[in-house]
């Protein structure tokens, strides 16, 4: 068992989701099977969806020709290698197992709410109800039994994946990082992405978050 | 999380109120080391209501703090990552200067010190309230919130820490223990540390304004606070940090407790903005 | 109440529910929270991480049921996986059947499916049957027993029987339940026994396209088996979302395979859907109700470029050109005519169609230049384009560009239409037998409430077949799993003012899981049990090969009671209760829907009692060879003649011609301006046209009432930022959206994914007045309009214009 922050080496595997936004139609079935599960109330999403909006449209003669791009990006936790969320923890409650899975114990959380502001991914989440911490535990439950986690059984894209990151990069490459999310470097998130298209096309001047009050 | 931060009211509470307790008795400590009596330090600077002052108000600063946790009965359990967390060593460092300023307060009261001991502890408590400030500054640098990590933070928080400090010992001793007037080098020094302070803060505004900062959130964030909300808040803030001088100057021309209280007061308010202000403007990297 | 404060507060819970007698809670590895800890923790081995309860799937206690999500009218059918507890489902999941491919794919839930506790378990479910205390419509009810409202139904059905006739009683319209034992089809069949009830046809959602698609092949089953989209190159998506609104489970997934194959896909809508960014390279904004428009400009292409299959519209088409005009029509307007403008002077050009479609004429150009030439291509229409003023016009026109680009027939290509799967027609939907009704008399779907106010004089000229005259209005409503009457229905300030009218409507029955906007207005209002609480058998949604059992998973709760049953009782109080039952319980009943679709499409289904015992939830065919609509026919026409009248494909219809309607009902489909259209006077006033498309957050105006649909999906009008910035609006604003028939305030979401000038509003949002009549929830069918479509009477409720004003 290894603390947040830790160096990688110490835990034996790194359990990392793979997501495939080309294909991801932001559906939410992933969100909702997430909030079944594990019955979270309204506005705690531990999976959650953004969509990216952005382009122009332009006039061309007598018609409006878009030029608009848009994609989804369906985000949990993404149990990284460097759990910003852990390091000023006071209280050891966010600690990384053995498979990279990081988790949050709900009986050493004081509710404080510092891992909340670092998280540069939102996944970690406050209950308002329990008063306490929350955040995606990919499923460990599941994971435990063989089972894989139920966002990414619920895909009907079938744009999810799971398993060691190093096998998802063997298999799906190392992108980790598109538009809005931070710089991979921050927290070393074990994410394998394929990007949508027009992925390329967004940056800070040209898309933005276009769903802000869904997640 | 951007908006106005008004449900951040504890944090805003406790680190006001410990920046003050610190601020104040890093202005005595050095003051009374500064201006030895024959004892080797003065007496007339660290008295026992004062220092039973510090205590309470860093008791309540820390009892304010609890409202902000979702389990305040939990707390203690803060202690548990000091390896790491920065948050674990603040309360550290606020649990130890407090024990040394009420020690520092028991001896007082008792009168049976030995100068060297005092000397110790007000050593040991300064080290202790620094080592307090420099937590809370580290806690809110995070890597993934800009608008916390480049000098802002230190200078907001030092500033508070000179200003309020400054103003509330003159404040407490002039007005609360009647002191003041009788040692003018004291509240000279305090005023030039309040306009020190003041000009810190002034910076701050300046490094912070949109638009004009170094560091303001445009930077490199997603969830940026509109400058229509920061600027009602600049303003009122300036506001009061010009009656704060306006007052202590007047204070200077013709000590009255009144003209003390109201600079301590306005102080206190532009403070107060500023602190609504730096938690608002909390957008971190990514989404 | 839901049990669901959250995770934490259901560990404190937990052993006040006894929860750990099957429930372990998680345990970690290596001793990781002890490790964690250290100071003043009291640590408990069995605290947790926020997960709450851990199921043992094999724990004694916890009982996993496969079974179908409940059949509303959602686009798909999907298998859950539901976990009942103490007598309550506790968590739902997927299918999780091995094996997951193209050609038997898992039937994963969306959304809704997954979201369906939140229904289930809803506080404001009904309890018990009601009668009406206020005034019709004001919503006040009392609390009856089953026997007084039973007794009512049964009196007040004898008394208008005699005093009208059985035509003046009606089973609107109301797609709620297909699970056979819950569900309208339920009523119809107690009405068929009790002697009859004025009938309809057609729907609400397929009006225009199940009607005209005959006029041109004779015949709905047009499609191919969805497989075959794998063999495809070109796929146009027209109007078509599947991503959204599913089309049959697992469309957007098989469009994925295609795309993957290398097939390149193009969606053609007002909006940029979900289908436009998970699975189009392209998506091309149309001024909504243009279509024929651009199609007809698309064929101008492909007749003057010679693009168009010559060949195959030589021997399998009719009234392509001049040569090929049907005897009785010789000198008739022919397609290509039309096209040319060679009568009417206007040249279809792609210049022409830019400047009512609002798409370039260069896209309209390559669009047609790609479909011509990529071989096989697939057109495929949505319903939504069809939902509208003259939504024939676009199924026809769409039919004949696959026509004469000669896809029909072919692996990989597309016929258009209605696309009814090959070769069976699909899924059947319905086998619980309502029985023949003796009252031949039906009224299109949409007219029922003209057939309120003047049913006595409807004939065929209102669409009634099967009588000249009704001879009656409509008396009595029974309403069973229909919100149509209000809140799905055109002008809801309209109907409401129908169904206030005591004397109009005498007697209405709703029978419901909650209080609808419909249920208002009822005189008695009954409590039906979800269809996870009773038994319930359920195929594809207009595609899929495989049957789902629903095992009755739960009691009903309070005094509810399943559709049957219901009926069963008032059959009881009419002397009709063998007759209804035929002594079959429901899960009788199931049975031999199991054994009617063994004798139909599914030769080796098992029988119930293996069904049930293997907990597999779904028996299912792959489809390795999907079959292909008009392979005999595009072999050899001769032999294997279409069932139109020529026996070809009818690119004009000489029994439109026939009915001498050119204006709005022409021989060859054509670009008709819409009644309501940005080009007409009415847009001085109300220049926005109004889409009310299918959200993912609702079925229709099912799940409006759940919680986490609500903050996945929140009902908001979507406008462009070009006509929001005019009009002062910002994102988020509440704004006004309103015409001559009603107004709606609703929040809005600016967003550049819709064209400018067109606005979207989600359709199904609880109609929620106040007291000024003013609707609060964005109830879309307050703006829509009564009118019917010219050939189908279909409802052409995407066709409106409204004005949109900061609130
Ligand atoms: N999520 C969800 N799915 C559903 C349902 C639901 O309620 N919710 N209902 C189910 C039922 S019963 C039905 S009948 C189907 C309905 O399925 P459809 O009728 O296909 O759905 P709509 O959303 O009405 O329309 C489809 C698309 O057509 C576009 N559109 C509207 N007008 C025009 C036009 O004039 N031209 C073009 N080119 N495009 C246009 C809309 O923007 C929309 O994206 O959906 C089924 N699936
Ligand atoms: N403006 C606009 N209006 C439209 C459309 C549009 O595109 N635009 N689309 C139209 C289309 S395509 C359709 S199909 C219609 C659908 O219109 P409706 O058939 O009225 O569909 P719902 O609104 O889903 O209403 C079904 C009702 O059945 C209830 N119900 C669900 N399950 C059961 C059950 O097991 N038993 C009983 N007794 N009741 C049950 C639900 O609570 C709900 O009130 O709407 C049409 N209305
Ligand atoms: S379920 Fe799949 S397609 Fe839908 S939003 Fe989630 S990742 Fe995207
Ligand atoms: S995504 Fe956030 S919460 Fe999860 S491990 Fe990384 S930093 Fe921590
Ligand atoms: S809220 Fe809980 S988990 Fe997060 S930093 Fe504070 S104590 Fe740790
Ligand atoms: S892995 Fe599990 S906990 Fe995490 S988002 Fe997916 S469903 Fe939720
Ligand atoms: S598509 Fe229909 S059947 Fe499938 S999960 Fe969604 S609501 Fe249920
Ligand atoms: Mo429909």
């Amino acid at each position: 068992m290894q603390q947040a922050g830790g160096s990688q080496s110490s835990w034996v595997r790194q359990y990392a989701f793979y997501f495939d936004s080309s294909a991801c139609s932001g559906c939410k079935a992933c969100q909702a099977a997430c909030k079944d599960k594990h019955d979270l109330p309204v506005n705690i999403l531990w999976r959650r969806v953004y969509e990216v909006a952005g382009g122009n449209w332009t006039k061309s003669g007598n018609v409006w020709v878009p030029g608009v791009f848009s994609y989804y990006i369906s985000m949990a936790c993404h149990q990284c290698a460097k759990p910003i969320c852990g390091d000023g923890c006071p209280t050891k409650a966010i600690y990384k197992r053995q498979d990279g899975i990081v988790l949050l114990d709900t009986e050493a959380c004081i509710g404080c709410r510092l891992c909340e502001w670092a998280c540069p991914y939102g996944a970690l989440q406050f209950d308002e109800a329990s008063r306490l911490m929350t955040k995606c535990h990919f499923c460990f439950d599941y994971i435990d039994m063989g089972k894989p986690p139920v966002c990414v059984a619920a895909c009907p894209m079938r744009a999810l994946d799971f398993g060691e990151l190093a096998d998802l990069r063997k298999k799906y490459g190392a992108t980790n990082q598109v538009f809005p999310l931070p710089e991979a470097a921050l927290t070393e998130p074990a994410l394998v992405i394929k990007p949508h298209r027009d992925a390329t096309r967004a940056t800070k001047d040209t898309a933005e978050v276009a769903n802000w009050e869904e997640i | 999380m951007t908006g106005l931060a008004w449900k951040e009211w504890p944090l805003v509470g406790f680190t006001l109120l410990s920046q003050t307790a610190v601020g104040a008795f890093w202005m005595v400590a050095v003051a009374s080391l500064y201006m030895e009596g024959a004892s080797g330090w003065n007496s007339r600077y660290l008295t026992f209501p004062f220092l039973a002052a510090v205590v309470i108000v860093l008791g309540l600063a820390a009892a304010i703090s609890l409202f902000h946790l979702g389990r305040p009965w939990r707390a203690v359990l803060a202690l548990n990552n000091l390896k790491r967390s920065w948050l674990s060593r603040e309360i550290l460092f606020e649990l130890v200067f407090m024990a040394l300023a009420a020690s520092l307060a028991l001896l007082v009261l008792k009168k049976t010190y030995r100068p060297t001991l005092v000397r110790i502890l007000v050593a040991l408590a300064f080290s202790a309230s620094l080592l307090f400030i420099i937590s809370m500054v580290k806690l809110y640098m995070m890597r993934t919130v800009p608008a916390w990590r480049g000098l802002y933070t230190p200078l907001s928080f030092f500033g508070t820490a000179l200003l309020l400090g400054s103003l509330g010992a003159a404040f407490s001793y002039d007005t609360l223990l009647d002191l003041g007037r009788k040692a003018p080098p004291f509240l000279d020094a305090a005023a030039i540390v309040a306009l020190a302070a003041v000009v810190l803060i002034l910076l701050t505004i300046f490094l912070f304004t949109p638009g004009l900062g170094l560091f303001g959130p445009k930077k490199a964030t997603l969830l940026e606070l509109p400058a229509a909300k920061i600027y009602p808040y600049l303003l009122f803030r300036l506001l009061f940090l010009s009656g704060t001088v306006l007052f202590s100057f007047l204070y200077y021309r013709n000590p009255s407790a009144p003209l003390l209280t109201i600079a301590f007061l306005s102080a206190l308010a532009a403070e107060a903005a500023g602190r609504l202000l730096f938690y608002a403007v909390y957008s971190r990297l990514g989404v | 109440m839901i049990n669901d404060t959250g995770p934490i507060k259901k560990k404190l819970d937990a052993a006040k529910m006894k929860r750990r007698s099957f429930l372990g809670w998680s345990t970690f590895l290596g001793g990781s929270a002890l490790a964690s800890t250290k100071l003043g923790k009291k640590f408990k081995p069995a605290a947790g991480t926020p997960p709450g309860p851990v199921f043992q799937e094999s724990a004694a206690e916890v009982k996993m049921v496969r079974t179908g999500c409940p059949s509303h009218n959602c686009g798909g059918r999907c298998l859950l996986k539901v976990y009942v507890w103490e007598g309550r489902i506790v968590r739902i999941e997927g299918d999780d059947r091995p094996n997951d491919s193209v050609e038997d794919p898992q039937l994963r839930p969306c959304i809704r499916g997954l979201s369906y506790r939140r229904r289930q378990y809803h506080p404001d479910r009904l309890q018990y049957p009601m009668k009406r205390a206020g005034k019709r419509g004001e919503g006040k009810f009392v609390r009856i027993s089953w026997d007084e409202a039973l007794d009512k139904i049964a009196a007040e059905m004898q008394r208008i029987k005699q005093a009208y006739g059985n035509t003046a009683m009606y089973v609107p319209y109301g797609t709620g339940s297909y699970n056979q034992i819950n569900g309208r089809q339920t009523a119809q069949r107690l009405m068929n026994l009790f002697g009859g009830s004025l009938g309809f046809y057609n729907s609400y959602s397929w009006a225009a396209i199940s009607y005209a698609t005959p006029y041109v092949y004779g015949t709905n089953v047009t499609g191919n088996q969805r497989q075959d989209w794998l063999n495809s190159k070109y796929i146009l998506m027209w109007s078509w979302n599947p991503s959204e609104m599913r089309d049959g489970t697992n469309s957007e997934y098989i469009l994925k395979k295609a795309k993957e194959k290398g097939a390149k896909l193009v969606c053609i809508d007002p909006r940029m859907t979900l289908s436009a960014v998970a699975l189009a390279d392209e998506w091309v904004p149309i001024r909504p109700g243009t279509d024929t428009a651009m199609m007809s400009a698309m064929a101008y292409v492909m007749i003057t470029e010679k693009l168009y299959d010559a060949g195959f519209v030589k021997t399998h088409c009719l009234g392509f050109d001049e040569t090929q005009m049907p005897p009785g029509a010789e000198g008739a307007e022919s397609y290509k005519d039309y096209i040319l403008g060679t009568r009417d002077g206007v040249a279809k050009t792609p210049e022409w169609a830019e400047a009512i479609c609002g798409v370039p004429r260069a896209t309209i150009i390559r669009l047609a230049r790609e479909y011509a030439t990529t071989k096989p291509a697939i057109l495929y229409q949505g319903y939504g384009m069809q939902r509208r003023a003259y939504g024939e016009q676009a199924v026809r026109g769409g039919c004949v560009l696959a026509a004469i680009t000669g896809n029909v027939g072919i692996p990989g290509g597309w016929a258009g239409g209605m696309a009814l799967q090959a070769p069976d027609g699909g899924p059947a939907w319905i086998v619980f037998p309502t029985g023949q009704n003796p009252v031949k008399a039906q009224i299109p779907s949409f007219l029922w409430s003209e057939a309120v106010l003047r049913g006595k004089d409807m004939g065929p000229a209102d669409g009634v077949v099967g009588a000249e005259k009704l001879g009656t209005n409509i008396k009595m409503i029974y309403a069973v799993a229909c919100n149509a009457l209000i809140n799905q229905h055109s002008n809801i300030n309209r109907t409401v003012k129908i169904l206030q009218d005591e004397k109009l409507v005498e007697f209405l029955v709703v029978q419901d899981n909650f209080l609808t906007a419909t249920g208002r207005f009822a005189d008695i209002l009954l409590p039906a049990c979800t269809q996870f609480e009773t038994w319930g058998l359920a195929d594809g949604w207009k595609y899929g090969d495989e049957v789902i059992l629903m095992p009755k998973i739960v009691e009903p709760p309070f005094e509810t009671k399943s559709d049957y049953q219901i009926c069963a009782e008032i059959a009881k109080r009419l002397g009709l209760y063998d007759a209804y039952t035929e002594g079959r319980s429901e899960r009788d009943w199931i049975a031999w829907g199991i054994e009617t679709y063994r004798k139909t499409r599914f030769p080796n289904i098992p029988r119930l009692d293996e069904f049930e015992r293997s907990n597999i939830g779904v028996y299912s065919v792959p489809v390795t060879k999907p079959a292909v609509a008009f392979t005999e026919f595009r072999r050899d026409p001769e032999k294997n003649p279409l069932p139109t009248p020529s026996g070809k494909i009818e690119i004009f219809s000489k029994r439109l011609h026939d009915m001498n309607k050119p204006d709005v009902i022409p021989a060859v489909p054509k670009y008709i301006r819409e009644w309501e259209s940005p080009f007409g006077p009415e847009a001085k006033k109300y220049p926005l046209q109004v889409i009310g498309h299918h959200y993912l957050a609702t079925v229709h105006s099912t799940l409006d009432n759940v919680d986490w649909l609500r903050e996945a999906w929140p009902q908001r009008v979507f406008i462009n930022p070009l006509d929001a910035e005019p009009r002062g609006i910002n994102n988020g604003d509440e704004v006004k959206v309103f015409n001559d028939r009603g107004a709606t305030l609703v929040r809005c979401r600016v967003t550049k994914r819709i064209m400018p000038g067109v606005i979207a509003i989600p359709q199904g949002a609880w109609w929620s007045p106040d007291e000024k009549g003013v609707d609060r929830r964005g109830s879309v069918n307050v703006l829509t309009s009564e009118r019917w479509t010219p050939l189908a009477f279909g409802n052409a409720q995407h066709t409106i214009m409204a004005q949109v004003e900061k609130a």
